[in-house]
């Protein structure tokens, strides 16, 4: 009898791989994995919906991967090693991956900066004083020798 | 005939805009009134020049004239009518020229309205105008040229393509030409693409109104509020034809494309995004300077930049430069319109710094409390120029700089929009529900609280309701939440506006209602924009937060069950039209809980001449969410087919918001009713009368 239930469990357990080879992956499955990734040949276009001849093969490619057993980010990997970083939405490579998110957070700190000192500089000066400034007039180059004797007249 | 006209009419207009240039710089440095006028009359010309351009290749495509080039690239015998006229702008050296008629009536136009009223500065806006206008006349003349025609050469047989009757050369054969003429891409053939380029276009080049006044205030040292006057209709204008142009792509996208979305953070979009962002940007910060003088610096700047992204996306989408910067170096407008970019972008800094550093940029009024409307509005700006900042960096700055300098070629996709401007967006709409609430100069913190007090409580019933009816999550809770305030503030603020005339003037609601906005369309109409960019937020976080996406395999006569639906695949039939294209259709039937609610025909259209195919969608429109579903793979043998389904809730909100935000810009461009003079004067003698004879 031990040896009845031995052998099963050996069977099950021999079966497993077989089990796992012939997994059914389902296109959303592959399209979860491609979503993240980008066409090699077509600028700018999203694998999931591109449908040229070698994107259909990249996700005949994910499927046999997926159906493998290997993650998301295995699967991801293996194409940046063949195809370098531009088949990914975001760079997996640190340095790329901090150049591309670094500056828009500069940016904004920036832009604060500049709106900040703005409004600090409206609140630092004397409201009446501001109210005399000059600005509205116009003035017409040629006109500095006028401007000067009418000054001088005013004194 | 008709490529000698419109040749001659283009050779005409360019040396018409650069003489316009160089008389009026003259006559106003001189002081000659007869070469500003000479000038102007040269600007005038301009227009009508490129228009009879314009028009003659516009007859050669209906007339199909595949002797030119461009009309044998474009059209086919079987393109129709239509087509034919869309077919203008459907490539590179037709939309070219078709910029250059739009440029040089918006020109023509400021010239026509604006020369009485804003004299002074006319010269030199006539000056940056032209130059603008003349630039882009050159590239049609001299590098995309839309009126070369194919001759074949008498010696060696061969075909060739040349602007002039070349010596010993014969017109080819008519009916050959017809037999191997290409026909539009069939991307184009779309409803929206009749219109979605025009709008477009009209948003791009109406700006250069806007930036010649400033040029032109800059370079004559009327530094007054003057351009910003000449300019805020301008600046409306090109900004609602932007803003139809994005819709209408978003929109066109979601209906050709078929991938079930209508924004993919596309370069190509992006591009058009820009300007928006930074001319978004202007038409709130130059309020400040309208009626506080201040921000004189910054709205220069914005006014430049928001031209400089005009160009800059341009020169993007027409250079290559997307592509790689390898594609931007064969392009032949690629150098041209680099180096136009910086001049336009370099002589307003120049000027701008010039003005600067002699002080005659200050502003008038210094003083603001935090919860005031010009610091909200710095505020609004910051966020502005930080989502600029962002969108330029992931769709140019950054896959430029990596493949120049560190010779990797990346692409930043969707993942990296969703990730930096989802916090920018939300900013601006909570500014968006607070900036209405604040008044000029100093707002108090708690006259602002209880402004806001009904907003809120509407917002909160609101919120309720939402969550009641549809799946939500902690996330768009939040969204709903900012997003629908700034709605509920703009509405709140309108009825008090309206119950304010009811109380005081004895009006009845519709009447203070239509009063109000005629009396103050500015504000009013901004306020039906921000209701319609709340309706837009509502639907853009319904369709991205929660939209569904699968692939079903299904076997004719099948029935499917996809979420609360059920699907029988019902039909499929194949086909070839008359314009040669072969069509493969599904029919499916949908039903919902109460029975059949459509029949869906999703279908293949597969064109031969270019090879290319389509899905174009079957959908079912609600305003709650769409079904829409397109067929991918058909394997007509076996009656198998594959589907891509998306369900996209509210999704239609961001068509509806968008019509919404179009009527609100239209209230506030619409001409101010005029008040006569004596009922100003009556109405400031005897205030008390008012009340009642209004009623």
């Amino acid at each position: 009898m031990i040896r009845w239930i031995a052998a099963l469990l050996m069977l099950i357990v021999a079966s497993i791989p077989l089990l796992a080879q012939d997994k059914v992956i389902t296109d959303d499955e592959v399209m979860d994995v491609a979503e993240h990734m980008f066409c090699p040949i077509c600028e700018n276009e999203p694998l999931d919906e591109c449908r040229n001849q070698t994107c259909i093969q990249w996700k005949e490619e994910i499927r046999r991967q997926l159906a493998e057993g290997r993650t998301e980010d295995q699967i991801i990997n293996s194409f940046l090693e063949q195809y370098g970083e531009k088949v990914v939405g975001v760079p997996r490579d640190p340095l790329l991956r901090a150049l591309s998110f670094s500056l828009p957070i500069i940016g904004t700190i920036i832009a604060l900066i500049i709106g900040f000192l703005t409004f600090r500089g409206w609140t630092q000066h004397d409201p009446d004083k501001a109210k005399e400034a000059p600005s509205s007039i116009v003035y017409v180059d040629g006109d500095n020798d006028y401007r000067a004797q009418l000054e001088r007249d005013l004194r | 005939m008709l490529a000698e006209l419109g040749l001659a009419a283009l050779t005409l207009s360019f040396f018409a805009s650069l003489y316009a240039v160089l008389a009026s710089v003259y006559g106003e440095v001189r002081s000659s009134n007869a070469w500003v006028l000479s000038g102007r009359n040269a600007a005038l010309a301009t227009f009508p020049l490129i228009l009879v351009s314009t028009g003659a290749l516009l007859i050669a495509l209906i007339v199909e004239d595949y002797q030119i080039a461009y009309v044998w690239s474009v059209s086919n015998p079987t393109t129709p009518l239509f087509y034919r006229i869309t077919a203008l702008w459907g490539s590179q050296k037709g939309s070219l020229l078709f910029w250059n008629c739009l440029m040089s009536l918006f020109a023509f136009g400021a010239i026509l309205f604006n020369w009485k009223s804003d004299r002074r500065l006319m010269p030199y806006t006539i000056a940056f105008m032209m130059g603008s206008t003349a630039f882009f006349i050159g590239l049609s003349l001299f590098i995309e040229n839309p009126f070369a025609r194919y001759w074949i050469d008498t010696s060696t047989g061969e075909a060739f393509e040349a602007l002039l009757i070349p010596a010993s050369a014969a017109a080819p054969s008519a009916t050959r030409l017809a037999e191997t003429a290409q026909g539009l891409n069939p991307l184009l053939r779309h409803f929206g693409m009749i219109i979605h380029p025009p709008m477009l276009y009209l948003g791009f080049v109406g700006f250069v109104v806007p930036y010649a006044f400033a040029m032109a205030a800059l370079a004559s040292g009327d530094l007054s509020t003057n351009w910003i006057k000449a300019t805020r209709r301008w600046s409306l204008v090109s900004w609602l034809f932007l803003s139809l142009g994005l819709i209408l792509g978003g929109r066109w996208a979601y209906d050709v494309l078929g991938w079930g979305g209508y924004w993919g953070w596309d370069p190509v979009e992006n591009a058009a995004f820009l300007p928006w962002l930074v001319g978004t940007a202007f038409i709130h910060s130059v309020m400040i300077q309208q009626k506080r003088g201040m921000l004189k610096v910054w709205n220069m700047v914005l006014v430049l930049t928001t031209f400089s992204a005009v160009i800059f996306g341009t020169f993007a989408t027409r250079s290559g430069v997307i592509e790689s910067v390898h594609s931007f170096a064969r392009s032949s407008i690629g150098f041209p319109m680099l180096l136009f970019w910086a001049g336009s972008t370099g002589i307003g800094a120049i000027l701008l710094v010039w003005r600067w550093r002699r002080g005659e940029l200050q502003d008038e009024h210094q003083f603001a409390s935090v919860f005031s409307r010009e610091s909200l509005f710095v505020l609004n700006n910051v966020i502005f120029m930080a989502l600029t900042i962002a969108v330029f960096w992931g769709s140019f700055g950054a896959p430029i700089t990596s493949e120049l300098f560190l010779g990797t070629e990346i692409t930043l996709g969707s993942e990296y929009f969703m990730r930096v401007t989802p916090p920018l967006f939300a900013a601006l709409y909570i500014l968006m529900g607070i900036a209405p609430l604040s008044a000029w100069t100093a707002t108090s913190v708690n006259r602002m609280s209880k402004s806001l007090i009904i907003p809120v409580i509407l917002t909160g019933i609101s919120v309720a309701l939402i969550s009641f009816f549809l799946h939500v999550s902690a996330w768009s809770i939040f969204a709903y939440s900012i997003v629908l305030l700034a709605g509920w503030v703009a509405i709140y603020e309108t009825y008090r506006g309206a119950s304010a005339r009811v109380r005081g003037r004895g009006e009845n609601w519709f009447k203070a209602t239509t009063k109000l906005f005629s009396r103050n369309q500015r504000r009013y109409g901004g306020y039906i924009v921000h209701l319609g960019v709340t309706i837009i937020g509502i639907g853009v976080i319904g369709s991205t937060m929660f939209q569904y996406e699968t692939r079903r395999t299904i076997n004719l006569g099948e029935t499917i069950t996809v979420q609360d639906y059920r699907l029988s695949y019902d039909d499929l039939e194949a086909g070839i039209t008359e314009d040669g294209r072969q069509i493969i259709r599904t029919s499916l039937t949908l039903y919902g809980d109460n029975g059949v609610l459509h029949t869906l025909t999703p279908r293949q259209d597969r064109y031969t001449s270019p090879q290319m195919n389509m899905m174009i969608a079957g959908a079912h429109s609600t305003i709650g969410r769409d079904f829409y579903m397109l067929v991918s793979e058909v394997r007509p043998e076996e009656g198998v087919a594959t589907f891509v389904i998306y369900i996209n809730p509210l999704v239609n909100l961001v068509w509806w918001g968008g019509i919404i935000l179009i009527i609100g810009t239209v209230i506030a461009v619409y001409p101010k009713e005029v008040v006569p003079a004596h009922v100003r004067q009556a109405s400031r003698v005897a205030p008390s009368e008012r009340v009642g004879a209004t009623s």
